[in-house]
């Protein structure tokens, strides 16, 4: 399937969720929808699949939109590996295009706690060094967290839990592309 | 906090703390046997493949992509010597004949190092000798007369092709009679590993017409993603219809009944299916009494610890009588488990009215180079009933001395058991050329311990090609070796061909020259005559000298 074809479903399932949450509840769609757009690093980050370790910290860029919430997930896991007399590393980076429902735990839907569960499409290559090619792999995965924040201003600040999950094949090889990451997110209200 | 909000946090985390256990798919593993590093993994190649049109002498050689261990291929397996440095390991092999039914086939898997195995499959192939179209043989006599022999055999090729079609051996008797003609037919081998295989045999009585008998092979290979079957029927006729048996090719007997077809089925799982794992090799014989009776069958069952064939994990073999009801009962079994595609155990079987028990199981240990250090038997009840074992040299890894002990299943005690030996390795420099000299010094027992004085020696002189170049046997009498007999032989320098074999009488320990063999090779390097020599170096018989037109 052609990359912008995929976003195009993920986005559209999100919408679905979206409306299938808003319109079971009436109260929520009464009230003043805002967008926000925002960054989020993390502080610490774990690959989902056990052998691999983190390479870099993760970041999210991600916009919300009332309770929704469209974002793209970057991360980048590796391994040390030594085989057949080499060593060398190998690199696992993916991108997580995802859409998710972002209800909020407390009174107010601008601050306070809030949760995500929504779905992603993961782009991912596994780049295992020197002269061998780099594969690819597409997968439809799970993207959830949790998160508050604190609203300075236009501004707000605050951490967000994600847990992304998904299983990439490359060739012959499985791997398992999502992972565990404390955010440190910023976000800003237009 | 609404009810409705601590719902979904609970939610929230209960989705977190299901999913939150790491994903374990074996990273490490599913790279180090995967296609896609392959590049990396050790691989070996032979310097001829079922494309090569062999010389009667020629060195097979084998090269790594990492280093083999020198002295372990070099010193420690005589056969093979190291080859322009210690990726390759090489051996001189010489065909007996140039007939298009004359092949050698090769798949040898040598330790690197470092105690591995290769990853991939290696394998020469079938080859086959130069392409000849004829050859002539004379006799020629003591006094040097030779007389051209009646005997012929003429290959044909096809005319549009090129290829090999037929070949026809004709032989007269000593009154310029015929006695036997030869029909040999040739088709193209379907197995990517071989050029042709003999398709017909028929061999004629001295009428030259009236068959004796028949033998048809096909060769059929089926091949998918999935699996690949090859299959290699042979079959006797009396005449090309009817199956019957015939001395000249008889398949023997199995399970009381006279063999008259025979089936070899070699399957090849790339993927697993309900009864076969993936990877595995299954080796399906089974003798035919009639066109459709099996009597006999055996099941040979290799199983690869990865899709590059190269590292075995198990083995098993079972034979089966097959009744003409078809009920199959059991007759043999053994099997071999194995790490990193070293065997490690070994068990047999006694099969006993159709059904196995464990009778002998034997485990072997192995240093990190993967070299032999000791092999233990053990009876049926597991207990230990015998150890050997091999010391090695530190620095070489090669045997310094082998001690089989045998163990006493009730006390436990151990006692010297017949076969221990010591091994020294010296390079030696005669005439300004080395060698390489390995002596092994034989002990016996006594009083259940390795006697202190031997019994016997042996000293081997190998040529940089690890030939044998020399061997001495002593025995050991009055407190000192004497020596018993010595062989020397010659080989060419260019090629490795043997030239000549130097035989000794030896008397009271001192060698005299006696008899000497010489062996000529024509320019493709086929023999084309043994010449015995006495000492006084006259021809002591006549001999045959023949001839090849090549192709």
């Amino acid at each position: 399937m052609h990359l912008k074809a995929l976003k195009t479903t993920t986005y559209t399932i999100s919408f679905l969720l979206l409306w299938l949450f808003t319109s079971t509840n009436s109260a929520l769609a009464q009230e003043k929808s805002s967008f926000n757009i925002g960054l989020a690093v993390a502080i610490s980050n774990t690959p989902e699949e056990s052998q691999l370790e983190k390479a870099n910290q993760a970041t999210d860029f991600f916009m919300d939109w009332g309770e929704a919430r469209f974002g793209i997930n970057s991360n980048t896991a590796k391994k040390n590996l030594s085989l057949y007399d080499n060593t060398w590393n190998t690199f696992l980076s993916t991108q997580t295009y995802y859409g998710a429902w972002r209800p909020a735990l407390g009174d107010s839907k601008d601050e306070g706690a809030y949760a995500l569960i929504g779905l992603g499409y993961f782009i991912s290559d596994l780049d295992l060094g020197n002269s061998t090619a780099t594969e690819s792999s597409q997968a439809f995965g799970l993207v959830s967290g949790v998160g508050t924040n604190a609203k300075l201003g236009e501004i707000s600040f605050g951490l967000q839990a994600n847990y992304l999950t998904a299983e990439g094949k490359f060739h012959d090889i499985t791997v398992a592309l999502g992972g565990i990451q404390l955010m440190f997110t910023m976000h800003l209200e237009i | 906090m609404k009810k409705r909000s601590l719902k979904i946090l609970s939610l929230a985390f209960a989705l977190l703390a299901a999913v939150s256990c790491k994903k374990d798919n074996n990273f490490k593993n599913g790279m180090a046997y995967s296609d896609l590093l392959s590049e990396y993994a050790k691989q070996i190649t032979y310097n001829i493949d079922q494309d090569t049109k062999l010389a009667g002498v020629f060195t097979l050689r084998l090269t790594g992509n990492q280093a083999f261990n020198a002295y372990y291929w070099g010193w420690e397996v005589p056969d093979f010597f190291m080859e322009s440095s210690n990726q390759s390991i090489s051996t001189v092999i010489t065909l007996s004949d140039p007939l298009p039914t004359t092949s050698v086939s090769y798949s040898y898997f040598p330790v690197y190092s470092d105690g591995t195995v290769p990853y991939n499959t290696a394998t020469t192939g079938t080859v086959f000798p130069k392409e000849i179209t004829a050859r002539s043989t004379s006799t020629v006599s003591t006094a040097g007369v030779e007389s051209a022999d009646d005997d012929t055999y003429v290959v044909t090729y096809s005319s549009t092709t090129g290829l090999i079609a037929d070949a026809t051996d004709t032989r007269y008797d000593s009154n310029g009679d015929l006695s036997t003609l030869r029909v040999y037919t040739f088709e193209v081998d379907p197995r990517d590993s071989s050029r042709y295989y003999t398709s017909h045999y028929q061999l004629f009585g001295s009428d030259g017409t009236t068959l004796t008998g028949a033998t048809a092979q096909t060769v059929t290979l089926t091949e998918t993603d999935d699996l690949k079957t090859e299959v290699v029927t042979l079959a006797n006729y009396d005449t090309d219809s009817a199956l019957a048996d015939y001395t000249d090719q008889s398949f023997g007997t199995a399970n009381s009944s006279t063999i008259l077809k025979t089936v070899e089925t070699t399957e090849t799982y790339y993927t697993a299916t309900s009864s076969v794992a993936k990877n595995t090799v299954l080796v399906t014989t089974e003798k035919y009494s009639s066109a459709s009776q099996v009597a006999w069958k055996q099941i040979e069952k290799t199983i690869y610890a990865d899709a590059y064939f190269g590292k075995i994990s198990s083995y098993s073999i079972v034979q089966y009588n097959v009744s003409t009801s078809d009920t199959e009962t059991l007759t043999s079994q053994n099997s071999s488990t194995y790490s990193g595609g070293l065997v490690l155990q070994t068990n047999n079987y006694t099969v006993s009215g159709g059904s196995a028990s464990l009778s002998t199981t034997y485990t072997y240990a192995y240093d990190d180079y993967g070299r032999l250090l000791t092999m233990t038997t053990a009876n049926s009840s597991s207990k230990t009933t015998k150890i050997s074992t091999y010391t090695r040299d530190a620095t070489t890894g090669n045997v310094t001395s082998y001690r089989p002990v045998t163990v006493s299943t009730s006390t436990g005690t151990e006692s010297c058991a017949s076969g221990n030996y010591d091994m020294t390795y010296e390079t030696v420099t005669v005439s300004s050329v080395e060698y390489k000299k390995i002596t092994q010094i034989v002990y016996g027992c006594s009083s259940g311990s390795v006697s202190s004085t031997a019994t016997s020696k042996s000293i081997n002189f190998y040529n940089a090609r690890m030939q044998l170049v020399s061997n001495l046997e002593y025995t050991y009498t009055n407190g000192g070796y004497v020596l018993s007999s010595q062989v020397d032989y010659t080989y060419a320098s260019a090629t490795g061909a043997m030239t000549k074999q130097q035989d000794y009488t030896v008397s009271s320990g001192v060698a005299t020259a006696s008899t000497y063999t010489v062996y000529a090779y024509d320019s493709n390097n086929f023999l084309i005559s043994t010449i015995v020599y006495t000492a006084a170096d006259a021809v002591s018989a006549s001999y045959t000298l023949t001839s090849y037109t090549y192709n």
